[in-house]
């Protein structure tokens, strides 16, 4: 099959064996790849009922037909596991390199099984797959995994081409809070994932492949590509997202009091964009991306997105951006999600400020503002045996004091946008398949707001047109404008298969509906689509049955 | 005389000038690694190198180049197809690999064509031989 390597790997880490397996082309041809091939296969395999640690949950790795080919923004893969912080199916977004240096290996995508008996790690070399031991980087943060097992490898050229997935020692630790990271950047949407591939003791996974991607057409393919370049060119909204990032909706956020602060009870005061543009010295893009939409410091370090800068930030009373990039830089180090950890230190602080903490053990100085001490308790949360309350996040703490009304987040997993006064927002927070996260719909990008006509029909468009990207491999950041009939052409140029936008977007659909399957088999059904009662604005319960209704849900 | 310029400060590491090589002169796949054109990564840097002829000997001068504070190991950056170095040889059979300047939309390389940053640009040189 052209645009496909047609072959998984599977991995028995019970067994410590490794197996390749011809994927059905049906399968290609009706959920294409990514995330929806990785849906497929993870709620055909894994019974709903296991618990996330245990050794039957399973991950599966999948990358899409224009992952890797040079397509626009074709860099993801999918991340398809039970989360451990949600206890709902998850499709991390793994960005960079990871995903085509895992095609070019020769393989769609990898299915991980069992657990191992020591720390292991994953080592794929084209056809040479191998289990590895881990011991000696048990309890090394991220960065340092990278160094050591690129230490390991003799020609330097090659060792820099080693594209790494690995968990901090939060992930080894099991905490829900914990996410992977790849290259120093973290897996977007991966909260909760990290605690899986702990609990399976895999520490990274290490690809390098030189295989050939073999596509159908080059002429149209290459055309399609120049196309989608001059697109880039000449496209304003492009442009803005690629010099501003996520911080394109910086302004409109602030003016419309989608940015809160202090846990969403006051509004944000002194912190202004020429700020936060002040520390970006580089812009970094993913693997055949033009947009360039990462920012970095001198020494290629990774900056926060608008969600993370806000979660660790001014949510947290901190208005220092020193302060906010620290506490970032250590969550990346300890693979910490950046935005689920900021949130439950700001809920933690909440509590402390309602007085709830007093009885308490837990010796904290936290308060709203208070930088050295939200520095301090960031790093001894995954110090060993200090405050394992924490690592419980945000919905296991308000549980732990008994107060659920107080956390704020949908299905387990905290919201770092206040969507009291932007009800399209609230409506994707509310039925996400995965928690409160824009994540799985950018709504933004679109420009849908309060006052659009079809909230409910604009949002499941954007959650199916979302969902389908990522089968296909493309970065969701690219909805904002690249059109989906040059995308489609290069997908026909990529595998010769002709498919029009109702195809991709019934596709979504699906996509949707079987990750809607899966939780409601888990228990979380259409009664866990809700907001915190703080945020439930006039006319949410009418979008909700609306939403039901039109996916067919009752 | 056209040259390809390199502008080292505009390169994301996006590695598009890799695909469209390997796409040019593989007709039919994409693989980076056999590309003509090679982004090295260093220190937070991205350095696009060309490769230039095969050479049969190793060179014995190893020079440490300085860019600003920081020191680059020259080997890297040198665009020699060597005994020395595996980069620049295609990983199947070996056969080392040569820019070619090669043109499937005029005008110019498809590295330059497919750059979205603008950090390879084609330029018109005097010729002086």
């Amino acid at each position: 099959m052209f645009g496909y390597q047609g072959k998984f790997l599977r991995v028995d880490l019970n067994r410590e064996e490794t197996n390749i397996e011809e994927i059905d082309p049906e399968l290609y041809l009706n959920f294409l790849g990514g995330r929806g091939l990785g849906v497929k296969i993870f709620s055909s395999e894994v019974s709903p009922d296991v618990a996330p640690l245990s050794p039957e949950n399973k991950i599966v790795i999948a990358t899409g037909p224009l992952t890797g080919t040079g397509t626009n923004s074709g860099c993801i893969c999918s991340i398809v596991t039970k989360s451990s912080l949600t206890k709902t199916i998850i499709s991390a977004q793994g960005k960079l390199y990871f995903g085509a240096e895992l095609k070019a290996s020769g393989y769609d995508g990898i299915i991980i099984e069992g657990k191992a008996k020591e720390p292991c790690f994953l080592f794929i070399k084209d056809q040479k797959v191998q289990i590895l031991p881990a011991e000696y980087l048990s309890e090394t943060n991220t960065d340092q995994t990278e160094t050591l097992i690129r230490s390991t490898i003799n020609d330097p050229w090659v060792a820099r081409e080693t594209r790494i997935l690995s968990i901090g020692p939060a992930g080894e630790r099991l905490f829900p809070l914990a996410a992977l990271v790849t290259d120093g950047f973290l897996v977007q949407n991966s909260v909760g994932i990290g605690a899986v591939f702990g609990s399976k003791n895999l520490k990274a996974i290490v690809v390098r492949g030189t295989k050939d991607v073999v596509i159908h057409d080059k002429e149209l393919f290459f055309k399609a590509v120049v196309n989608s370049i001059d697109e880039f060119y000449q496209s304003k909204s492009l442009k803005a997202f690629s010099d501003l990032s996520t911080y394109v909706v910086f302004e409109e956020f602030l003016n419309n009091d989608i940015l809160s602060a202090s846990y969403f009870t006051q509004s944000p005061d002194h912190i202004s964009l020429s700020q936060i543009k002040s520390y970006w010295q580089r812009h970094r893009g993913c693997f055949s991306c033009p947009v360039s939409c990462l920012k970095a410091k001198e020494n290629g370090a990774f900056l926060p997105d608008i969600d993370a800068l806000w979660a660790l930030g001014p949510l947290s009373g901190i208005y220092d951006l020193k302060t906010i990039i620290t506490a970032y830089d250590i969550c990346i180090k300890m693979g910490l999600d950046p935005v689920e950890t900021g949130l439950t230190l700001a809920c933690l602080m909440s509590l402390k400020e309602r007085g709830l903490l007093e009885k308490e053990e837990l010796k904290i100085k936290l308060q709203f503002g208070n930088e050295e001490a939200f520095l301090d308790i960031l790093t001894s949360i995954i110090v060993k045996g200090k405050e394992p309350l924490l690592g419980k996040g945000a919905f296991g703490i308000c549980q732990y004091f008994d107060k659920p009304d107080l956390f704020i987040g949908v299905k387990g997993r905290s919201a770092p946008f206040d969507v009291q006064s932007y009800w399209p927002l609230g409506l994707q927070y509310a039925t996400s398949t995965c928690g409160a996260t824009h994540l799985t719909g950018f709504i933004f990008l679109k420009g849908i707001t309060k006052n659009t006509e079809d909230i409910v029909s604009q949002v499941k468009l954007v959650q199916d047109k979302t969902a389908v990207l990522e089968a296909l491999g493309i970065c969701p950041y690219a909805l904002g404008s690249f059109s989906l009939e040059n995308l489609l052409s290069m997908f026909q140029g990529a595998t010769g298969v002709i498919l029009t936008v109702e195809d991709l977007l019934k596709i979504g659909e699906t996509i949707y509906q079987l990750e809607h399957e899966f939780n409601q088999n888990v228990g979380i059904g259409l009664e866990a689509d809700n907001l915190p009662k703080r945020w439930l604005f006039p006319k949410f319960q009418s979008l909700l049955k609306d939403y039901h209704q039109l996916r067919g849900w009752q | 005389m056209y040259r390809i310029q390199i502008d080292h400060n505009k390169c994301t590491g996006c590695r598009y000038c890799e695909l469209a090589c390997s796409l040019n002169h593989l007709t039919t796949a994409l693989n980076p690694k056999k590309a003509r054109i090679r982004v090295l990564k260093e220190k937070g840097r991205f350095f696009p190198v060309i490769s230039g002829p095969y050479t049969d000997a190793a060179c014995n001068i190893k020079v440490d180049l300085i860019i600003g504070d920081k020191v680059y190991d020259f080997c890297d950056i040198c665009r020699a197809s060597c005994p020395h170095k595996d980069i620049f040889k295609d990983p199947v059979n070996k056969m080392p690999l040569q820019c070619d300047f090669c043109g499937i939309d005029a005008p110019g390389p498809s590295c330059v064509r497919w750059c979205p940053s603008g950090a390879l640009k084609l330029v018109e040189i005097p010729s002086y031989y």
